[in-house]
C-alpha cells in the first residue's frame, strides 16, 4: 500500500517535471547538492566562500 | 600775591600738568612683549610646520617603497602582469586555490520504545570536513584542477548507539576526494583518483534546502542505533542496516569521464578498482521559474561485491517558483546471494523554501520511505520524517531541526519503532 503510495507521488513528480520541462524554454542550471560545502559566504571567508591562497 | 608765591605756583601747575601728561612706561611695555612672544612663537610653529611637512614627505616615500616590496611578493610576475590575489605566491596569474571546509555538530535524542537516549554528534548527512581545491587555466578552454577533501567525524550519527555513546571517531581523517582533473568545455571532464563514481549522488538529487537533517538516506540521522525487541534487550539490527538509498557506487578509487552538457543532460562514466563500472545520465535545466534536476544510474558492481550483481537508482526533484517542491528517488539491487530477493527503496519528500525571516531562508519539508529487504528477506522498513533549516546568510551558518519515526517489520522478530530527533548546526567558514 505505501509502494503504492510512493510510486504515485514519483509518477506526479516526474510528471510535474516533464510538464513543466517541456512548457517553458529551458536556461542552464548546473545542480548542486546541498551535503557538499555549499557556495556562498563563509563565517570567517565572507563572500570568497573559502580561504583564498593564491587568486580570486 | 608774592613773585615767590607766583613761581611757586608755576611750578605746583607745571608738576601738576606733568602728572597728568605723564604715560607710565609699564602702559606700552606690556604690548610689546605680546608681540614678540607672538612673533616667537609664529616663527616656532612655521619651523614646526615645516619639519612636519618634512616628516610627512618621509612617511609617504616609505609606504610606497612598502606597497612596491608587498605586490613583488604576491606576484613576481615580470612585465607589468595584474598581480595575483591571495596571501601565498605564485608565478601564475591563471592559478587559483583556496582552503575551505565546514563544522557540522549537533545534538540527537532517541527513544526505542525502551529507553531514551542523547548523544552529542557530528551529523553524517554533511559531515564535518576541510578541502584544499586549486585550478589552472590551462587554455581558454581547459581547466586542470586538483581537490583534496578530508572528513573528521567525531561521534558521527551513523556510529552513535545506546551501547556507545562517546569517543567514537576521535582524530582519524577519512577520504573523501583525492583528485585530479581536466575539463573542457568542448570535451567534458575526466577525472583520476579518489572521488565521487558516475553513480554517485544519483539517488540523492533534492532542491528541498532540507537534505541536510533528512534527505533519501534516511537512515544518516541515526545510523548506529539499535532496534530494541519487544522483549526488552537491545538487538543486533541496526537502523543503518535496514535502510540504504541505494546511491550507487558512492566514493572510491576511479577514473570517470563526464560529457559536456547537451541541453541539459550529461552522460558519465567510469571504471572503479576492483573491476565495477558504473554510467549514469543526468539532467538540469530552469524552465522559466522552476528548476528541475533528475538523474538515473546503473551500476554493476559483481566484482566488487558479495551480494549484489548490479544496482539501478535514480531521483528528481522539482522547485517551482514559489518556493514548493518534490522530490523523489527509487533503487534496486540484483542480489547475487542465491534464495535472497532483491532489495529495494521508494521515497518521496515535499517542501516548501521561502523567507519569513531577513536573514536566509527557511525550508520545510515532509518525507516517507519504503525500503525493503535491504538487511534480510521479508524486512519492510519505513521511515517518515518532519525537517526545518533556517539560514544564516551573513554568518554562513544553517540551522536545523528534524524528527525521524522508524518502523520494521521483520518476519519472527518483533521490534520497537525508534523516534529520533536531531538538532545542530552548519557552519562554513
Amino acid at each position: 500500500m505505501q509502494s503504492n503510495t510512493l510510486r504515485r507521488l514519483l509518477l506526479v513528480t516526474v510528471l510535474a517535471a516533464l510538464t513543466a520541462t517541456a512548457c517553458a524554454k529551458r536556461e542552464p542550471l548546473e545542480y548542486r547538492s546541498d551535503l557538499e560545502v555549499r557556495p556562498g559566504t563563509g563565517l570567517f571567508s565572507g563572500d570568497k566562500g573559502g580561504l583564498v591562497l593564491i587568486g580570486d | 600775591m608774592t613773585g615767590h608765591h607766583t613761581r611757586a605756583a608755576t611750578l605746583a601747575g607745571f608738576a601738576i600738568a606733568s602728572l597728568c601728561m605723564f604715560k607710565p612706561a609699564y602702559a606700552e611695555q606690556p604690548d610689546a612683549t605680546a608681540i614678540a612672544t607672538l612673533k616667537k612663537l609664529i616663527a616656532s610653529q612655521q619651523a614646526q610646520i615645516a619639519a612636519q611637512a618634512e616628516a610627512i614627505k618621509a612617511l609617504s616615500a616609505k609606504v610606497d617603497q612598502l606597497a612596491a616590496v608587498k605586490v613583488r611578493a604576491v606576484s613576481p610576475a615580470a612585465g607589468g602582469a595584474p598581480a595575483n590575489k591571495g596571501v601565498l605566491a605564485s608565478g601564475n596569474d591563471k592559478v587559483s586555490a583556496r582552503v575551505y571546509g565546514q563544522v557540522n555538530r549537533g545534538i540527537l535524542a532517541i527513544d526505542d520504545g525502551q529507553g531514551q537516549d542523547t548523544f552529542f554528534v557530528d551529523n553524517d548527512a554533511s559531515s564535518t570536513r576541510v578541502g584544499f581545491a586549486g585550478h589552472v587555466k590551462a587554455t581558454d578552454d581547459v581547466t586542470i584542477g586538483t581537490l583534496i577533501e578530508v572528513q573528521m567525524e567525531s561521534n558521527s550519527t551513523a556510529s552513535v548507539s545506546q551501547t556507545s555513546d562517546r569517543g567514537l571517531g576521535g582524530l582519524s581523517f577519512a577520504e573523501r576526494h583525492l583528485d585530479l582533473y581536466a575539463k573542457s568545455n568542448t570535451f567534458g571532464k575526466l577525472s583520476l583518483g579518489q572521488g565521487s563514481t558516475a553513480s554517485d549522488g544519483v539517488s540523492e538529487i533534492d532542491f528541498s534546502g532540507t537534505a541536510l537533517v533528512g534527505y533519501s538516506a534516511v537512515n544518516d540521522m541515526a545510523g548506529g542505533i539499535l532496534f530494541s525487541t519487544s522483549a526488552g534487550p537491545l538487538s543486533t539490527i541496526t537502523v543503518g542496516g535496514v535502510f540504504s538509498n541505494m546511491d550507487g557506487l558512492g566514493r572510491d578509487d576511479r577514473i570517470r569521464y563526464d560529457t559536456p552538457s547537451f541541453a541539459g543532460f550529461s552522460l558519465s562514466g567510469s571504471l572503479v578498482a576492483g573491476g565495477a563500472a558504473d554510467a549514469a545520465l543526468r539532467y538540469s535545466g530552469k524552465h522559466g521559474g522552476t528548476k528541475v534536476a533528475a538523474g538515473i544510474a546503473f551500476a554493476n558492481q559483481s566484482s566488487i561485491s558479495s551480494t549484489t550483481n548490479n544496482t539501478v537508482n535514480g531521483s528528481a526533484s522539482v522547485l517551482f517558483g514559489n518556493g514548493f517542491n518534490a522530490t523523489v528517488a527509487a533503487g534496486r539491487r540484483e542480489s547475487s546471494a542465491s534464495g535472497r530477493d532483491d532489495p529495494m527503496f521508494y521515497y518521496g519528500k515535499l517542501g516548501y523554501r521561502a523567507n519569513p525571516l531577513p536573514v536566509g531562508v527557511t525550508a520545510f519539508s515532509v518525507d516517507i520511505g519504503q525500503y525493503d529487504d535491504i538487511a534480510a528477506n521479508g524486512d519492510e522498513a519505513l521511515a517518515v520524517g518532519l525537517q526545518l533549516v533556517q539560514n544564516l546568510d551573513r554568518f554562513g551558518t544553517e540551522l536545523y531541526l528534524g524528527y525521524r519515526h522508524y518502523s520494521l517489520d521483520r518476519t519472527a522478530t518483533n521490534v520497537e519503532d525508534i523516534n529520533a530527533l536531531l538538532t545542530g548546526a552548519r557552519v562554513k567558514f
